[in-house]
């Protein structure tokens, strides 16, 4: 490897590391859950109340919990398991998706 | 040799190729990803599609890529896996073909950008399909730092494979 070529690659994770820095340090914690299942709101929940719902989908099952202000995917019936390992979310903006049901969970402001 | 010959030559190496490619696929999906990341996974298959890049050219990648994905889809995944693949492995093969050729970046830094492209695809794809432009800016940083780490593991692996069997597929 050329070291100009190893210069570009280590220039392109400083900038990815940076600006994931910058992008969790401008969030702020969110108040409400949105709950999106093929582009139709499904539902709107309180993150500061403790609860778990099941959600079904054309495709199949989703779990959400919400607990001690943030919000995850516990079960999902679908192959990939994506959503469910995905780390509890409870800033404006980050979302969780469980993209073979067309499931979106999303943090938002009110 | 003949021109029939040769055709019958390149259509069995494609089907070696393709064939790899899906065992590496197949193998991927035994690695567990903890990560927290959503779909991060280290693209072993695109071993395959760089050395075909490198040894055959870009017709023989585009054909190897495409019919992986296919094929694994088929088999290992379902109709949603299939469209997300596409995406990510027709925007980072483009991605790769144009650096090689019209820049001189070596192998390790074309497959770095074939790596954040791959996710860069697959994260527009879902953007498209939940029509929430929010996943952009939520995961797109991530993925851009994973990415460009599986980029140059399998770029350093297919510079390795290109310089051993690459000559051996040539004869």
């Amino acid at each position: 490897m050329k070291k100009r070529d190893l210069w570009i690659i280590i220039g392109i994770v400083v900038f990815g590391l940076v600006i994931s820095y910058f992008s969790k340090q401008m969030t702020d914690t969110g108040k409400e859950v949105r709950i999106t299942i093929d582009n139709e709101v499904a539902d709107v929940l309180d993150l500061d109340k403790d609860t778990t719902k099941t959600y079904q989908t054309a495709e199949g099952e989703n779990t959400l919990v919400i607990k001690d202000g943030e919000v995850s995917i516990t079960e999902a019936d679908c192959k990939n398991q994506i959503c469910v390992n995905t780390q509890a979310i409870s800033e404006v903006g980050e979302t969780i998706a469980c993209l073979p049901h067309k499931l979106l969970v999303e943090v938002i402001k009110e | 040799m003949s021109a029939g010959n040769s055709r019958i030559r390149l259509i069995a190496r494609l089907a070696v190729l393709t064939a790899a490619a899906l065992v590496l696929s197949w193998l991927e999906s035994f690695i567990p990803m903890p990560f927290p990341v959503p779909g991060v996974k280290p693209g072993f298959a695109n071993i395959a599609v760089i050395f075909t890049l490198y040894t055959l050219g870009s017709v023989p990648a585009l054909v190897v890529s495409l019919m992986r994905v296919l094929l694994a889809g088929f088999m290992f995944g379902t109709m949603s896996s299939i469209l997300y693949s596409l995406a990510g492995a027709l925007l980072s093969l483009c991605m790769m073909i144009v650096l090689k050729h019209f820049t001189d970046f070596g192998i390790v830094l074309v497959s770095t950008f074939g790596g954040i492209f791959h996710n860069m695809g697959q994260l527009i794809c879902a953007c498209l399909v939940l029509q929430t432009p929010a996943l952009f800016y939520s995961w797109g940083p991530l993925l851009l730092v994973f990415g460009t780490f599986t980029g140059i593991f399998v770029g350093l692996a297919s510079q390795f494979l290109i310089r051993r069997v690459g000559p051996i597929l040539r004869l």
